[in-house]
């Protein structure tokens, strides 16, 4: 009996699920290593263990620690956004502005930024036409973060993933020392005193607030 | 002729399914009164499927072209390797996914307008010309992509169903019988529709600043309904026979996608895919009437096979350019189709006619995809243009021209949450027998994309 075709069959069969599970290895292990992308802040020992053990106190300090957090208008992530992502901020908030910036009906109607949460194409004669803004992230309280240098809005390094002071790149930044100077406020107001929290959290209502008249200036 | 009745040019499917072989479950023939009349009948099918079987073989390795599922990729010469970023990713790209960073909702509509001409030159008669074509317009793609919220990095999940391939042709030709004294010519047409489906269940992840990563697992279902009629009558049509062929089949198989998008530099992206081998099973019925005008007996025949084929690995390479509001894109795929394998899921059958013919006349095919894309922001347009030639996996001497086509299409923003894209594809291919000069089928297509986008 010719067993040929048999063994043929069995050793194209088996490669093919040797070509099935490779990407599929690939795959999983990218997954489990998660290496770059974090769905979860991890809990940073210095702060009030009660606070940070909620993802919401990092969504609203990302500044504490995050200095240079603000050059990202797009979040933090290296992408190739064109200069009229921010000249025409519907290009940008289609996109490149996360869902999960947006507040929708069910959130605080004072935190909500929803259709607000970017500037609106209204020509400012006064100002750079091709600077309005763009989309200004929830976490930067309405600084405006670009400047008005010319290419695309990227990190200056993108592997260095260290915190530091909000400045240059090719892109330019909002002001560093307003950034700084409003996290030791809120540093200053935090400790251990749940009422002085609120209080944070209400400075935090009134800058995005503020934003979506114009936005406080650093 | 047995198995054998795509005669002419053949059916497109998926793949391959040369000189089928059939289960015979049901043969009737109402009468020996008439045999004589059915060997004149049925000899000059099969010594004409013997002059083109080539080619009829072939059309089934044609239709597997990637019919388009997305109008922006279309209109950017079916680009999408590393420029898609939307749903479409699914398909093109499945790493792409990881640049989507609102959820999305996106439908696309195909509209298919194909033409075909069919020329035979025969000796005693001289040019024999026939024309047939087909209007098809479907839904083609449905997608959702739903981007997990992320402190750093991306990660994005989506799933969707594509029309992937397309079997919807026409075909006709004047033929003609010179075996047959009463008969000069015949006439036959053809027509085919039914496509593959892809449905898509996949994923992205940012794995570095620079890289994402993204796989897609696919189920693909499909039919595809062809009809072949043949008509023989001499001068008075007196005496007409009348030769009706069907061939349903009914397809699932299972695939998966793999790929990578790596930014290097804001202006210049690259990305790799890679699609697994896809297996795929069918189920195949035949049917054949064989009617006369001048008699009351018909003559029927009825089939099914049971087979299984398997696409080989498919590779695609692309890269694109950001210059402030140009885009300009490039892709690059390719596939050895004579890797391709086919077996029939009875043991009794064997495969080698079909292993034979793969051997001998598939190979491996390079098509090249170049696009562009300009903004007007203020406006919310985009226009875009390409080409892509996408060469047919078979030998060169069937080939009178190669498949390629221009594309053109636009682009719309509405508001910040909608876009509607629009393409139109026009170009297609010419086929010739073995022996140039007496056989050329062309078919000419042009294609219409819609596709919707919606984010939240």
């Amino acid at each position: 009996m010719n067993t040929e075709p048999m063994q043929t069959k069995v050793i194209a069969a088996r490669s093919s699920r040797t070509l099935w599970s490779a990407p599929l290895a690939v795959a999983i292990t990218f997954l489990l290593v998660g290496c770059y992308t974090i769905l979860k802040h991890p809990i940073t020992s210095e702060e009030n263990i009660t606070q940070a053990s909620h993802q919401e106190y990092y969504r609203d300090n990302c500044l504490d620690c995050h200095e240079d957090y603000a050059t990202y208008p797009y979040g933090f992530f290296y992408g190739t956004y064109p200069e009229y992502y921010f000249e025409y901020p519907r290009w940008g908030h289609y996109y490149a502005y996360p869902w999960w910036w947006d507040h929708y009906w069910y959130d605080d109607s004072e935190a909500a930024t929803g259709d607000e949460g970017y500037s609106e194409e209204v020509p400012e004669p006064s100002a750079k036409a091709s600077r309005r803004g763009g989309l200004i992230p929830p976490y930067v309280g309405g600084a405006p973060a670009i400047s008005t240098g010319g290419g695309s809005f990227r990190r200056s390094d993108p592997n260095d993933t260290q915190p530091k002071g909000g400045t240059g790149g090719e892109t330019g930044t909002a002001s560093p020392g307003t950034s700084t100077e409003k996290i030791r406020v809120k540093k200053a107001d935090q400790p251990g005193d749940g009422n002085q929290s609120d209080t944070v959290q209400s400075d935090t209502k009134q800058q995005k607030k503020a934003s979506r008249r114009g936005g406080i200036k650093p | 002729m047995a198995g054998s009745n795509r005669e002419l040019s053949g059916v497109g499917q998926e793949t391959i399914k040369p000189m089928r072989k059939y289960h015979q479950t049901e043969f009737g023939i109402v009468a020996g009164l008439f045999a004589l009349l059915v060997f004149f009948a049925v000899a000059p099918i099969s010594a004409q499927a013997q002059a083109f079987e080539e080619v009829a073989l072939f059309q089934e390795t044609i239709n597997a072209d990637f019919f388009g599922v997305d109008a922006r990729a279309m209109a950017m010469g079916n680009t999408g390797v590393v420029s898609a970023r939307d749903g479409s990713g699914l398909i093109y790209n499945p790493a792409n996914l990881a640049r989507v960073r609102r959820i999305e909702f996106r439908a696309g509509l195909s509209h298919l307008r194909l033409s075909n001409s069919t020329d035979i030159h025969s000796p005693s008669l001289g040019l024999l010309s026939d024309e047939r074509d087909q209007n098809k317009t479907r839904i083609n793609a449905l997608s959702l992509t739903l981007p997990v919220p992320t402190y750093r990095g991306s990660l994005v999940v989506a799933f969707g169903v594509h029309r992937i391939n397309s079997f919807d042709r026409a075909f006709g030709a004047r033929i003609p019988e010179p075996e047959v004294p009463a008969f000069e010519t015949s006439r036959g047409r053809e027509i085919e529709t039914g496509g593959l489906w892809k449905w898509s269940a996949g994923g992205a992840i940012d794995i570095s600043p620079r890289l994402a990563a993204g796989l897609s697992l696919n189920l693909i279902t499909g039919k595809d309904s062809y009809g072949w009629n043949r008509v023989y009558a001499n001068a008075d049509d007196a005496q007409t026979i009348t030769l009706d062929q069907g061939i349903d089949n009914d397809y699932v198989g299972v695939g998966a996608t793999a790929g990578l998008n790596f930014t290097i530099s804001p202006a210049l992206s690259v990305g790799l895919s890679m699609e697994t081998p896809t297996y795929l099973s069918a189920d195949e019925r035949f049917e054949s009437v064989l009617d006369t005008a001048f008699s009351s007996f018909e003559w029927f025949e009825t089939s099914y096979s049971e087979y299984s084929v398997t696409r080989p690995l498919s590779f695609g390479l692309g890269a694109a350019g950001s210059f402030d509001r140009l885009m300009l894109v490039g892709d690059v795929h390719y596939t050895d189709w004579s890797e391709l394998t086919f077996d029939y899921q009875d043991d009794f059958l064997p495969n080698n006619r079909e292993e034979q013919f793969i051997q001998d006349n598939l190979k491996e095919a390079i098509s090249l995809h170049i696009g562009a894309e300009y903004l007007f922001p203020d406006e919310g347009v985009a226009l875009r243009a390409g080409y892509f030639r996408d060469p047919l996996p078979i030998d060169e001497k069937f080939i009178e021209s190669e498949r390629q086509y221009l594309t053109l299409g636009a682009g719309f923003l509405i508001d910040r949450v909608m876009a509607l894209d629009l393409a139109y594809v026009h170009g297609g291919y010419e086929l010739r027998d073995a022996a140039p000069g007496s056989f050329f089928a062309d078919y000419n297509t042009r294609r219409i994309f819609a596709t919707f986008a919606y984010r939240i």
